[in-house]
């Protein structure tokens, strides 16, 4: 059941009414068992592993907890993130035909496996206790908003959550539903119309060259945020119907002045995952090698970040990029801000230059990510240039044949949701709507209607058309 | 590094540490300090602030006890009860 079908609507708004009839001390209950009815409903044969991997962590944790002596509480520790990471790379990246069954790779298994491991290694690191109620646990692994494409939740965040949700008020209704009301937009008006285009380039990128794969490399990293984002905005809207705050996954990432701070801004519940449970430990075992145990934990680090996307040479490659990207960003902080500190009036240009650049890279970078093979990827990088004139007929050739309307209508929708985010005001709408005259704020609720019915039409129409996220097989 | 050092003194300490890690000679501690208070305080760096804080109190820090840092007061604590 894909967030963009209409049968999700249905099913979530189902979910939150009941779920917002019954006593609060049963919705934990309510939350996990509409959780695994939509997993069922993908394939119920992926609850095996799910419960699995849920019964694993969640006796591993209280095993860490009451065991007296240090060695007894790492076999728990150590022995349950091996045995989650196995069968992790066991369901997703070994080739169908070597697996034990012949299984897809479950739905969500990487976030679910994510969220369990950082559970585990929290209990043993001190930073939280073991939790005790099986339900309320359980339902943190198998949260039916965040298992598809995350965000990626601490345990320390969801639980006290679950355990007392937000009670139900016109405020979180209008955060819920203006939340997947944007994730809709972005997804279907601006990743899916862009994405029309490009599909046609990447299709087979060798019968191109000059203005069409200039656009791909502009355009991908744009279609990707609006599929990836709008997915996190439908989850975390669905999330607070249900009473529950999602951690954010992304916060302006165009707008990084530099590399690193891309990476602080793209998918940060991943990046963050990673720098506590990757980047830290590999540091602190590399602390006394200076640079060089930097150098060795940065790329340990963003190869394992390409590498969940799959085990191939085009996210090889990928990961080789910004390891050396984020490597000399690491290694060149201290003598760039002694150099913007001696010449004060640089770090004007630089505040300019800075997004410009990153951007540049992050979408050479993404050339890879998205290419069907390395060999694709170098033919777009080596191919797109062409002369000024040459390239501004190729574009209005291109956008013609490739149907120049639905790439005008994404990219108008993208600078619309850019210029909306500008000159949003620090408060949220909905707080100054409720404080305005009645006929106001009805009138807004009466237009957020008509949109929303407009756009679930829409989703009626265009749902045998559909294009899955992006990032849902992950 | 003497063994008894008081709270404050090693806060002081702490600010020097601190103050050449992130190259800001005005950099003023305070005990709920986090992260995000202190410009250029990251993964990285904050692994190069324990790192000179080791050397410089003459003590070793495990990896869980870095993960249970929530500020700066967390920090002075864990360098008083490791150096006493």
């Amino acid at each position: 059941m894909s967030f963009t079908s209409v049968e999700y609507i249905f099913f979530l708004l189902t979910a939150v009414a009941l779920c917002r009839c019954m006593p609060r001390r049963l919705q934990p209950l309510w939350i996990l068992l509409v959780s695994c009815v939509f997993y069922a409903l993908w394939d119920p044969r992926a609850l095996i592993p799910l419960c699995g991997a849920t019964f694993l962590a969640y006796f591993a944790a209280l095993r860490i907890e009451t065991a007296a002596e240090g060695r007894a509480r790492q076999i728990a520790a150590y022995g349950s993130v091996i045995v989650l990471v196995a069968v992790l790379l066991l369901l997703k990246d070994l080739p169908r035909s070597s697996r034990p069954f012949d299984w897809l790779t479950p739905l969500g298994i990487s976030y679910y496996t994510f969220k369990l491991v950082s559970y585990v290694l929290d209990v043993f690191w001190g930073k939280q206790r073991a939790e005790r109620d099986p339900i309320a646990f359980a339902s943190y692994a198998v949260f039916f908003p965040q298992i598809v494409a995350g965000p990626i939740q601490r345990s320390a965040d969801y639980l006290p959550q679950v355990r007392t949700p937000q009670p139900f008020s016109r405020s979180l209704l209008a955060r819920g539903t203006g939340r997947i009301a944007l994730g809709l937009f972005k997804k279907l008006v601006i990743a899916d119309n862009i994405g029309l285009t490009l599909n046609a380039v990447y299709g087979g990128v060798h019968g191109f060259s000059g203005a069409p794969l200039l656009l791909a490399f502009y355009l991908f990293p744009i279609q990707l945020y609006a599929d990836f984002s709008g997915l996190t905005d439908i989850a975390i809207g669905s999330a607070l119907l249900l009473g529950i705050e999602s951690p954010e996954n992304f916060n302006h990432p165009f707008s990084a002045t530099n590399i690193s701070e891309y990476w602080r801004r793209w998918h940060m519940s991943l990046t963050n995952w990673t720098v506590d449970y990757v980047l830290t430990p590999l540091r602190m075992a590399t602390r006394n090698w200076n640079q060089v145990g930097l150098v060795f934990s940065i790329c340990a680090n963003m190869m394992s970040v390409a590498l969940w996307h799959g085990i191939t040479w085009s996210f090889f490659a990928f990961g080789l990029v910004h390891s050396v990207f984020v490597s000399l960003d690491a290694l060149s902080t201290k003598p760039r801000k002694a150099f913007f500190k001696a010449n004060p009036s640089w770090k004007r240009w630089a505040g300019w230059a800075g997004p410009v650049l990153t951007f540049h890279l992050v979408a050479f970078g993404m050339v890879f990510w998205r290419a069907r093979t390395v060999s694709d990827a170098l033919w777009i990088l080596t191919r797109m240039w062409a002369p000024l004139g040459a390239l501004t007929s190729g574009i209005a050739e291109f956008a013609r044949s490739a149907g120049w309307r639905s790439l005008a209508v994404g990219l108008a929708a993208f600078a619309v949701l850019e210029l909306a985010e500008k000159c949003r005001p620090q408060a949220p709408i909905v707080w100054s709507l409720q404080s305005s005259p009645r006929w106001l704020r009805w009138s807004a609720y009466g237009v957020s209607s008509l949109v929303l019915l407009v756009g679930l039409l829409l989703m009626f129409v265009h749902g045998s058309v559909r294009e899955p996220f992006l990032y849902e097989v992950f | 590094m003497t063994t008894q050092l008081s709270p404050e003194q090693i806060k002081t300490e702490l600010t020097g540490i601190f103050r050449k890690v992130f190259d800001d000679p005005l950099l003023t501690l305070r005990d709920d300090m986090k992260a995000a208070d202190v410009e250029g305080w990251d993964s990285l760096s904050h692994i190069t602030l324990i790192v000179s804080i080791e050397r410089s109190f003459r003590i070793k820090v495990t990896l869980a006890e870095i993960q249970r840092l929530n500020d700066v007061g967390a920090l002075i604590q864990l360098i008083h009860q490791k150096v006493h």
